[in-house]
């Protein structure tokens, strides 16, 4: 084990480099941003660091070649990636968060956790950005928390049912006034906006994302 | 060696068939295949690239210290108290080669499931109850890997020594690597845990959702959140406190980016001995949250 670890770190540069390419590039368009909550300095610095790392050991000339050929697919692959950012895995959940989240959707999904009685049937407003329905599902209005990356991103909000249709694109920014309910969806308890009426909010202020 | 070598390639370029063969396979939409594709890339580079500050800070860290500190204890302690992501135990798992295995285990498990952002997240996302079923669980689960690592040793030093044909004790004596090399184990673990927890995502979603603590440890060993996000994930998607705990452990404790770590480090029986501890610490942490 140790042996093979020793012998094959001689051919260890190249996935640094590539890392080190694919940080700095991923930086620089901005992908990094939309696809984690790292700061963009934060994942420069990284890619700065291995860098330095992988250039410290270079000593020969095929190595240079490898390393070379390594950075540039890392920055070839980071130039593909998107700059805005991919869908969260899943559904949009009707689950409160924590306590830490403050928005008005988070505050109405928090009331409903800890005394769903209490709001059930009354009448709501809450701001979030809008999923128009499918076939199989209701539309939904969410926010969406983001931890540490696009994949373990978490769509939370309502179901949402239109008093009249509405033709409003995906990932508007809205606002939804509407009577609290539930409904049951393989077991578990959804909470939906019934008889909503919608509002497409242009950029306001008062409602930030 | 070959493996070691191009592990890193490979799961680089496996997001991509797989993103690919995955949606013409179910659909045979070419829109749709084209469009899984890149959530499949930007899934896995997205859980790449925010590992890789705490990765590189860990491996820096790690190999600072080693420079200029010789007490092992001292490891342990900076490793468990560092306020930072468990991603960093990748990075500077290397570092505990030439420790007592029983001291690399619990520092190595505590750090991930157990460290203090972890637990800051858990309380605001879980509250105290489940919060120190937390606690419970990491120190039971930290407690066997250490015991099992120890009994581990002993037994292969035993061995060693009899196949010499004398008792006395064998001293492995392991060099100092390079941080290049620590990084680059570090990278081999994160690309494939990245694959596994996209691949699951893909194929099953949030399958966390299920009431059951076995479903939701499974579903957290795969999809390897971060421990500064685990207990918000759980609270989100697992509704029934002993799935939540059970959740948030074996994301931590085992894990597909832990135990490639430690398969990487310390060899596949340390990993599969780690996997069993930390599925008791897991059991336990559930039996706490009820």
């Amino acid at each position: 084990m140790k042996h093979g670890m020793k012998h094959g770190m001689k051919h260890a540069t190249d996935p640094v480099a590539f890392a080190a390419c694919a940080c700095i590039a991923s930086a620089a368009t901005g992908a990094s941003a939309a696809l984690t909550s790292m700061p963009w300095w934060a994942v420069l610095l990284t890619g700065a660091m291995l860098a330095a790392c992988s250039l410290r050991e270079i000593t020969d000339r095929s190595r240079k070649s490898r390393s070379v050929a390594a950075s540039v697919f890392g920055a070839a692959f980071a130039l593909a990636l998107p700059t805005s950012a991919p869908p969260a895995p899943g559904v949009v959940s009707t689950s409160a968060v924590a306590v830490v989240m403050r928005g008005d959707l988070f505050d109405e999904l928090g009331k409903l956790d800890s005394d769903p009685n209490a709001v059930l049937g009354t009448t709501i407003s809450v701001t979030g950005a809008w999923t128009p329905a499918t076939h199989d599902d209701l539309a939904t209005i969410s926010r969406r928390i983001v931890s540490c990356c696009a994949a373990d991103a978490i769509d939370v909000g309502f179901d949402v049912r239109l008093e009249r249709d509405e033709r409003i694109g995906a990932g508007e920014w809205v606002q939804i006034e509407g009577i609290v309910g539930e409904r049951v969806v393989d077991g578990d308890v959804r909470y939906v906006l019934e008889h909503s009426v919608i509002r497409v909010l242009e950029d306001d202020a008062t409602t930030p994302r | 060696m070959t493996f070691r070598t191009i592990t890193f390639p490979l799961v680089v370029a496996v997001p991509a068939v797989a993103g690919m063969l995955l949606p013409v396979a179910s659909h045979g939409d070419l829109r749709v295949a084209a469009g899984s594709v890149g959530i499949f890339i930007a899934w896995w580079s997205s859980i790449v690239l925010a590992s890789l500050p705490y990765v590189t800070a860990g491996a820096v860290c790690a190999h600072a210290l080693e420079r200029l500190a010789k007490a092992p204890p001292f490891f342990a302690i900076v490793a468990m108290i560092a306020p930072g992501c468990d991603c960093a135990g990748a990075g500077y798992a290397y570092a505990f080669v030439r420790q007592p295995p029983a001291l690399a285990a619990f520092a190595l498990v505590w750090s991930a499931a157990a460290g203090p952002a972890a637990l800051f997240a858990t309380y605001n996302a879980l509250g105290p109850h489940l919060l120190v079923a937390r606690i419970v669980g990491a120190f039971a689960a930290s407690t066997l890997t250490a015991l099992l690592w120890a009994v581990d040793r002993r037994r292969t030093e035993t061995n060693a020594s009899m196949r010499r044909g004398h008792s006395c004790r064998t001293s492995a004596v392991y060099p100092v690597p390079p941080l290049r090399d620590r990084v680059t184990t570090a990278l081999g673990a994160l690309a494939v845990s990245a694959l596994s927890a996209t691949t699951v995502l893909v194929v099953f979603g949030h399958f966390a959702a299920s009431s059951s603590p076995f479903v939701a440890a499974a579903s957290g060993a795969l999809m390897s959140p971060c421990s500064t996000s685990d207990a918000v994930i759980a609270r989100v998607l697992v509704h029934r406190p002993a799935s939540q705990i059970a959740f948030v452990l074996a994301s931590q404790t085992i894990d597909v980016r832990q135990l490639a770590t430690f398969a990487r480090v310390f060899g596949a029986r340390r990993a599969a001995l780690a996997a069993v501890a930390g599925a008791a610490g897991c059991s336990i942490g559930a039996l706490c949250a009820r």
